[in-house]
């Protein structure tokens, strides 16, 4: 029991992609995500005695997701605090490729806002940052027969909507002209 | 790979956070090390003052002239409006009015004269 914080930061190193990819599907501004990210961890150093090393990233999720979850609720109650959405990706693409990048997170967005808080963490969670079935049912705490069907009916629901806006994610085709 | 990241490129997290991390975790290290200090004087702070005050009565020694001076209001108290009588101390008269009368009283440096 309790973490180092050598263990911390490793994980930090470890889940700090995959937390960012996850949190800005839900939060949309880069500087909340990080926000968030460095409040997630600096939690979970406060309870470290009572942490299990082997827990240390199902925590990290919860935390985070958790977070999330509030500063949405925030930002519900506090309109008026709320700010433009952050244009996603590197400056060093060039605008065309931005733009392109932009147009699909929007589309992402269009479809993500349309599902439960469970069914979209569980696809930005295996989505997004590649998380393992079991990985999942550490997070969420529910049994693994029931992650692996709820996650292929997000799944499967994803694909239907996006294939909706005219884009097929899995051969990687867009046609956003028709999306947007 | 993932279905989506065929179509959605992962994104990359702003750079600093492992560096904000550290720095904030030095933060909390060198304040939780200022708060154990600040507990340790204060817990040591009451100690002292509670043993002061439990010793207090023991080291109080009586002021003998403090002590004539109580003796000597005493007097004057029990004489009601009667003349006011001062043994082995001085009293001036500072104030008189109906039902009150105000003294200087002190310790006369010889008694006896």
């Amino acid at each position: 029991m309790a973490i180092s914080e050598a263990d911390l930061l490793a994980a930090h190193r470890r889940l700090e992609r995959p937390l960012y990819n996850v949190l800005y599907r839900w939060l949309w501004q880069a500087h909340d995500c990080q926000d968030l990210i460095q409040d997630a961890f600096l939690r979970v150093w406060d309870q470290r005695l009572a942490v299990d090393f082997d827990r240390l990233d199902a925590l990290l999720w919860s935390t985070a997701l958790n977070l999330a979850k509030n500063k949405l609720r925030w930002r519900a109650l506090w309109r008026f605090g709320e700010v433009a959405d952050d244009a996603p990706g590197d400056a060093r693409d060039g605008p065309l490729a931005q733009a392109e990048l932009r147009q699909r997170e929007q589309a992402l967005r269009r479809v993500l806002d349309g599902f439960d808080r469970d069914s979209r963490n569980l696809v930005l969670l295996s989505e997004c940052a590649g998380l393992s079935t079991d990985e999942l049912v550490a997070v969420f705490g529910w049994p693994a027969g029931t992650v692996a069907s709820r996650k292929h009916r997000a799944l499967a629901r994803l694909r239907e909507e996006l294939k909706a806006l005219g884009i097929d994610a899995i051969a990687g085709a867009t046609h956003l002209e028709s999306a947007s | 790979m993932s279905e989506l990241s065929v179509w959605l490129p992962p994104l990359e997290p702003p750079p600093g956070g492992y560096a904000r991390l550290t720095q904030a975790l030095d933060a909390r290290r060198l304040r939780s090390a200022r708060h154990h200090w600040r507990a340790r004087l204060l817990l040591a702070g009451t100690s002292v003052a509670l043993v002061a005050l439990m010793l207090a009565p023991l080291l109080h020694r009586p002021d003998p002239e403090a002590q004539l001076i109580a003796a000597s209001l005493q007097q004057a108290w029990a004489q009601g409006d009667q003349e006011l009588v001062v043994k082995n101390g001085a009293a001036a008269e500072v104030l008189k009015a109906p039902g009150l009368r105000v003294y200087w009283v002190g310790v006369a440096a010889d008694a006896s004269k």
